[in-house]
C-alpha cells in the first residue's frame, strides 16, 4: 500500500489502461449505448411535432354602391324629358353592363315613368321620361342598384318642360263643303316646326302644314262635299307630343247646290249662240262664280240671291258640239259641279 | 494518482452530460408527444396552445358587392413559443353579418374552401400573427340584401397545425 503510494504515477497510456480495466470500462460501455438513444431520440425529436390546433373566424367585408351619376338633360319637349348620365364603375365593371346592374331614376322623389325603369330601375344610360305636364319644373336624381342592393343618389337636376301649344284663331275661319285646297292660317304660340293641324268633325283633309313661325302655321286643307256643317275644333300637335286646341275656331259651311241645269235637264245653248240662263239651286253666296269645263264662253254672271244665279255664255262655234259640265263656286271655297249639265248644240 | 482520479472524473462527467442530454433531449421528444395528447408527456415542457384568430378585416382591400369576389382574410395568432406550420382551415357553419346598414340576414357571401386551400401551409413564426388574405375568398350573389352594404360578413374555421 505505502508502496503502491510511493510508485510513479502511470503513464499516460497506463493510466487509459486503469481506465480500460476498471470504472472506464463501464463507461465506456455506456457510450454505445447512449449514442444508440441519441441515434433514436434525436430524429424522434424532429418527427414529434407538437399538433397546434385551433378555431377562429375568418372575415369579408361588403362594399358599398357608388353614389349615382347626375344627370343631364339632352332634349325637352312640353311632356317629355331625356336624361343621360355617366356608367358608374363598379368592381372596375360599368354598372350597366353587370348582371342586375341598374339605374333607378327618381323623378320629384317617386319612381319615374316606365321609360326611364321606373321603380325597377334601367340597365341604361340614358331614357326619356315622359309623361309630363307642359311648363312644369321637375327634379330627377340618379342611384345605382346592383341586385337587391341600392346606393345612394347623386346630385339632382331640375328641368321645365316646355310649354304646350296653344291655338288661337284661324284665318279665314270657316270653309264651305267642296272647297278644295284652301290654305288656312293658323295662329297661336308654342308651335314648332314640324308641327301638325287637325280639325275635328272629320271630313277635313289637311294636305300639308308649313310652319311660319313659333305663333302661325299654314295648312292646305280640302273640305269634302258631304264633310258635316258646323262649328271645328282646330289642334296643334308638335312633333313632342305636346299639343294645343281651339275649340269652334273653324266652321264649316254648307256648300252650294244646283238643281238646275243638270245632266238630266241641260242648259242647251246652239253653236255659235249666245244665251241668258238662271242657275238654280241652295247656298249661293254673293260673289259665287261659274265655270263650264269647255265649249262656252261665260259672259257674265250675276248674283241673285242664295238660290238664283244669272249665267250669260256664248256656245263656242269652234268648240267641239257635245256636253260640258257647269260648276259653281262660292266666296268661301264651296264648290258643286252640275257634271254634263251644259250642251252646246 | 490524482491525475488519475481526475480522468476517471472527467470520463464520469463526460459520460454525465451525455446522459443529461440524453434525458433532456427524450425530455423534450417526450414532451413534442404529449401536445399531442397521447398521454405519456410528464415532463415540465409546457402546453401547445391552440391558435387563435384575430379580426383581420383591416386587411381586406377588395370587398365584396352583388355578383363579385372579394377577399377573405384569416388572421391567425400563434401564442406558442416555438413556430407553428398552420396545414389547414377548414370552414364550419355560416357566414354570419354585422355592421351593414340595414338587415343583413340574407348575406348571398359563399366563402372558397378551395381557395383557402391554395395558400396553405404556411409557417406562423413564434408568437406571431400571420394574415391570410385569400384574393377572391369569397363571392357575393344577387341575393344579398340592401342592408349588407358596408357590412363585415364573418365565416367560423377551424385550424389545424404543428410545430414547425
Amino acid at each position: 500500500m505505502r508502496g503502491e503510494r510511493l510508485a510513479p504515477p502511470p503513464t499516460r497510456r497506463e493510466g487509459d489502461a486503469r481506465i480500460h480495466r476498471r470504472g472506464g470500462r463501464n463507461v465506456r460501455r455506456a457510450i454505445p449505448v447512449l449514442v444508440v438513444v441519441l441515434v433514436l431520440t434525436v430524429p424522434g425529436i424532429a418527427w414529434a411535432a407538437w399538433i397546434t390546433n385551433g378555431s377562429g373566424a375568418g372575415r369579408a367585408k361588403g362594399g358599398t354602391l357608388p353614389t349615382g351619376p347626375t344627370p343631364s338633360s339632352t332634349t325637352i319637349t312640353s311632356s317629355t324629358i331625356t336624361l343621360t348620365w355617366s356608367d358608374v364603375t363598379v368592381g372596375g365593371q360599368p354598372l350597366s353592363t353587370l348582371t342586375g346592374g341598374r339605374y333607378v331614376v327618381s323623378r320629384n322623389g317617386g319612381a319615374s315613368s316606365a321609360g326611364c325603369g321606373g321603380a325597377i330601375g334601367i340597365a341604361a344610360t340614358t331614357c326619356v321620361e315622359s309623361g309630363l305636364s307642359p311648363a312644369t319644373t321637375y327634379t330627377f336624381t340618379i342611384a345605382a342598384k346592383l341586385g337587391n342592393w341600392v346606393g345612394n343618389a347623386g346630385t339632382s337636376i331640375s328641368r321645365t318642360t316646355l310649354s304646350a301649344p296653344t291655338v288661337v284663331s284661324t284665318n279665314p275661319s270657316s270653309r264651305g263643303q267642296g272647297a278644295a285646297n284652301q290654305t288656312i292660317t293658323v295662329t297661336g304660340t308654342g308651335f314648332v316646326s314640324g308641327a301638325t293641324v287637325s280639325f275635328s268633325g272629320g271630313g277635313i283633309t289637311v294636305n300639308s302644314t308649313s310652319f311660319s313661325s313659333a305663333t302661325q302655321l299654314s295648312t292646305n286643307v280640302t273640305v269634302s262635299s258631304g264633310a258635316s256643317t258646323g262649328s271645328r275644333s282646330v289642334t296643334v300637335t308638335n312633333p313632342d307630343g305636346g299639343s294645343g286646341s281651339c275649340p269652334g275656331c273653324f266652321t264649316v259651311n254648307a256648300g252650294p247646290t244646283i238643281a238646275f241645269p243638270t245632266a238630266t235637264a241641260q242648259e242647251v245653248v246652239t253653236h255659235n249662240q249666245t244665251a241668258s240662263f238662271t242657275v238654280t239651286g241652295t247656298a249661293f253666296q254673293s260673289g259665287v262664280t261659274v265655270a263650264i269645263s269647255g265649249g262656252f264662253t261665260i259672259t257674265g254672271v250675276t248674283y241673285i240671291d242664295a238660290s238664283h244665279i244669272n249665267v250669260n255664255v256664248t256656245a263656242l262655234g269652234g268648240a267641239f258640239k257635245g256636253v260640258y259640265d257647269l260648276t259653281v263656286t262660292n266666296p268661301d271655297g264651296g264648290s258643286r259641279t252640275s257634271t254634263g249639265s251644259m250642251k252646246n248644240a | 494518482m490524482n491525475g488519475s482520479r481526475f480522468r476517471r472524473n472527467g470520463a464520469k462527467a463526460t459520460a454525465a452530460t451525455v446522459l443529461t442530454g440524453v434525458l433532456l433531449a427524450a425530455g423534450v421528444a417526450f414532451a413534442a408527444w404529449t401536445a399531442t395528447g397521447t398521454g405519456q408527456g410528464y415532463a415540465k415542457a409546457g402546453t401547445a396552445q391552440a391558435l387563435t384568430t384575430l379580426d383581420g378585416s383591416g386587411s381586406i382591400t377588395n370587398t365584396l358587392v352583388p355578383g363579385g369576389t372579394g377577399d377573405f382574410v384569416i388572421k391567425i395568432s400563434n401564442p406558442n413559443a416555438y413556430p407553428v406550420s398552420l396545414a389547414g382551415a377548414t370552414l364550419t357553419g355560416s357566414v354570419a353579418a354585422t355592421g351593414g346598414i340595414g338587415t343583413c340576414t340574407t348575406t348571398g357571401v359563399t366563402v372558397s374552401q378551395s381557395a383557402i386551400d391554395g395558400t396553405l401551409p404556411h409557417t406562423i413564426a413564434a408568437n406571431g400573427t400571420w394574415t391570410d388574405v385569400v384574393s377572391a375568398g369569397a363571392s357575393m350573389d344577387n341575393t344579398s340584401q340592401n342592408g349588407c352594404q358596408g357590412a363585415t360578413f364573418t365565416q367560423s374555421v377551424t385550424l389545424s397545425g404543428a410545430s414547425a
